[in-house]
């Protein structure tokens, strides 16, 4: 009711405020600088994943030699221009086994996040679909979820044979049941939504549904979900090649190379900390990466976490 | 409430039969035939057969099963294929550093991290929001062996202000058992530190945008009385539930730190039964480290009714 100009017109008919002749330009920047103004944890994560993932495919062309070449006149050599990140207690390059490393470690964080959301994602769309399953198959994911991810993956390692392949099918195993949790509990509350009653009211079949309303709808929480499945992954690859449970000795992996040093690190720190230091960047990276994808498919969450 | 104490506690009991059935598969399938190994090079095949027969090897899964549920609800975890100690005898000579490691990491743990996810909370936004949160990421990004090394490499070896390694009984003085478990316990507390200290704070942003906070300020409640009395108090479930979900990373994470500092706790013998493929062993340890695990967060849920007593059931 206050009226700009007082007594000119009748309350009822105040005027709108007048507007100044230009408006100031919504700020919208488009392509990849836009992209990085708004997602700035995203971009980062992204950014450093994706020179991670170029250093371990252009490998062979960074100035590395065969990373398991042994050379005992060289051992533990400290950081020269020989050696760029120094020799390890064989004489072996461990520039050249920490760029190779790479190609070990993000090939078991993706293949992990890949198989167990897959295995995951299937899983939680039948428990969460078909009720008679749902009491069982769930009891068998406490289970699961019971055994400690790292002491699970210690235990399945136990019982086969030391190799890349079987590393990523015991933390998968160690992994999925989380996925098929989440997947469950999205499938649940979307059953309820009208749009879920509607399809089901219009004579939609219930592979259409899935397919068409539920699976497009778990996108987001899965793959969100499959970026910290990642980091974990390469955080427990780690630790299993530490200990000795994991990838052969003899295959350059980041948790192999610190194993390496073990015995040598209060005289020879640096023999651990080039592959830790990649390893945490890389676990860095892909988790920055869940974080921007987190705030950018659900704006909700990102203001409370 | 005892009505519900007890479903509760039942509630666990198929949870614990389906890691009993997984352990043993564990066991069963594990290659290497026990009659052999026991037989030795000489035995003719007969000899292992009869082996096989007299320990009851030749039985169905089902029933073995069945057998050695009733030997574990006996206490009774059989023997190492090393060394032949009973292994319940092997888990109780390692259990104390490593229980002393994992009760000092909790308390660091919760005493750091709920304040300071109160505080980020409490400032959300600012500087020291941000710096908080950007430790919590740091946290789950950083493994924790690397955490361990680059301690003992500061304070122990470069400033020598803290033993590198080793583990001293609590039976030999306080100041000499805490000595040790100091830089472990930072080492093992740093992922668990984020993930509390993320909760509380997600939390308590929740808690402290109702109304009731505001009636609270307005009546000139102090800001530590809200944050502390109020707010923290509704806050209190999902950071419980956090703390004991991630006694799994404090197992886990035992295993490797001990392993960083050199503590003859249950993550040395875990260690060892892998070297040695020692399954009895490693079937103990994960059965028993189960159980830990789903009786603290049988303990959680328990402790829920008290904390909140709108939660009925």
């Amino acid at each position: 009711m206050n009226g700009h100009t007082p007594g000119a017109a009748p309350a009822a008919f105040a005027i709108a405020p007048d507007l100044p002749d230009i408006l100031p330009p919504v700020r919208k920047r488009g392509g990849v600088r836009g992209f990085v103004w708004r997602h700035p944890t995203l971009s980062i994560g992204l950014a450093l994943l994706g020179s991670m993932v170029l250093v371990a495919i252009l490998a062979p062309l960074l100035g590395t030699v065969d990373p398991t070449a042994l050379a005992p006149a060289k051992r533990t050599r400290e950081p020269s221009l020989e050696f760029w990140f120094g020799s390890d207690a064989y004489g072996r390059d461990i520039y050249s086994r920490v760029l190779y490393g790479a190609r070990i470690s993000l090939a078991v964080g993706f293949s992990v996040a890949i198989l167990g959301s897959l295995l995951g994602l299937t899983i939680g769309l039948v428990s969460g679909y078909v009720r008679r399953l749902d009491g069982i198959v769930m009891r068998v994911m406490d289970g699961v979820m019971s055994v400690p991810p790292i002491l699970l993956a210690i235990a399945l390692m136990a019982l086969t044979r030391a190799s890349v392949e079987n590393v990523i099918m015991a933390i998968t195993i160690a992994e999925f049941p989380r996925v098929a949790r989440l997947v469950r509990g999205v499938v649940l509350t979307l059953r309820e939504q009208p749009f879920v009653d509607a399809a089901i009211t219009s004579g939609t079949s219930t592979p259409r549904i899935i397919w068409a309303h539920i699976l497009p709808n778990t996108v987001a929480p899965l793959s969100v979900q499959a970026t910290y499945i990642c980091g974990s992954a390469m955080i427990i690859e780690s630790i299993l090649s530490f200990i000795g449970a994991g990838t052969p000795p003899i295959i350059p992996s980041w948790g192999n190379i610190m194993a390496d040093g073990r015995t040598l690190w209060q005289v020879k720190p640096y023999i651990i900390f080039f592959p830790a230091a990649f390893l945490s960047i890389t676990v860095l990276a892909v988790n920055l990466l869940g974080d921007g994808l987190r705030d950018a498919l659900d704006p909700r969450m990102a203001k409370r976490l | 409430m005892l009505g519900f104490i007890v479903r509760r506690v039942l509630a666990t009991i198929p949870v614990m039969a389906i890691v009993a059935l997984f352990v043993f598969s564990l066991l069963y399938i594990a290659p290497g035939d026990p009659a052999v190994v026991i037989a030795g090079d000489q035995a003719s095949l007969e000899d292992i057969e009869r082996i096989r027969t007299g320990l009851g090897l030749d039985r169905p899964f089902v029933v073995r099963f069945g057998e050695w549920v009733l030997q574990v609800l006996r206490g009774d975890l059989g023997k190492s294929m090393f060394t032949g100690l009973p292994v319940t005898e092997l888990i109780g000579q390692r259990v104390e550093p490593t229980l002393s490691l994992m009760v000092v990491t909790l308390i660091l743990a919760v005493t750091v991290a709920v304040p300071i996810g109160v505080i980020a909370a409490w400032r959300a936004g600012g500087w020291l929001d941000r710096g908080f949160m950007a430790l919590a990421v740091a946290g789950f990004s950083v493994p924790v062996f690397v955490v361990g090394y680059l301690l003992a490499y500061v304070f122990a070896l470069q400033l020598d202000w803290l033993p590198v390694q080793g583990y001293t009984p609590i039976a030999r003085g306080l100041w000499p058992w805490l000595e040790n478990l100091i830089l472990p316990s930072i080492a093992l507390g740093f992922v668990y530190i984020a993930l509390i200290a993320r909760i509380t704070r997600a939390t308590m942003l929740e808690v402290l945008s109702q109304d009731y906070i505001r009636t609270a300020r307005a009546k000139g409640m102090s800001e530590r009385a809200i944050l502390f009395l109020h707010a923290l108090k509704n806050a209190a479930v999902p950071i419980v539930t956090v703390i004991g979900i991630g006694v799994a990373l404090l197992i886990g994470g035992a295993v490797v730190t001990e392993s960083v500092f050199a503590i003859p706790g249950l993550g040395r013998l875990t260690i060892d039964a892998i070297v040695r493929r020692d399954y009895p062993v490693i079937q103990g340890i994960v059965l028993m480290f189960s159980f830990v695990y789903v009786l603290v967060n049988l303990l959680v849920d328990l402790i829920y009714t008290t904390l909140d007593p709108r939660i009925r059931y």
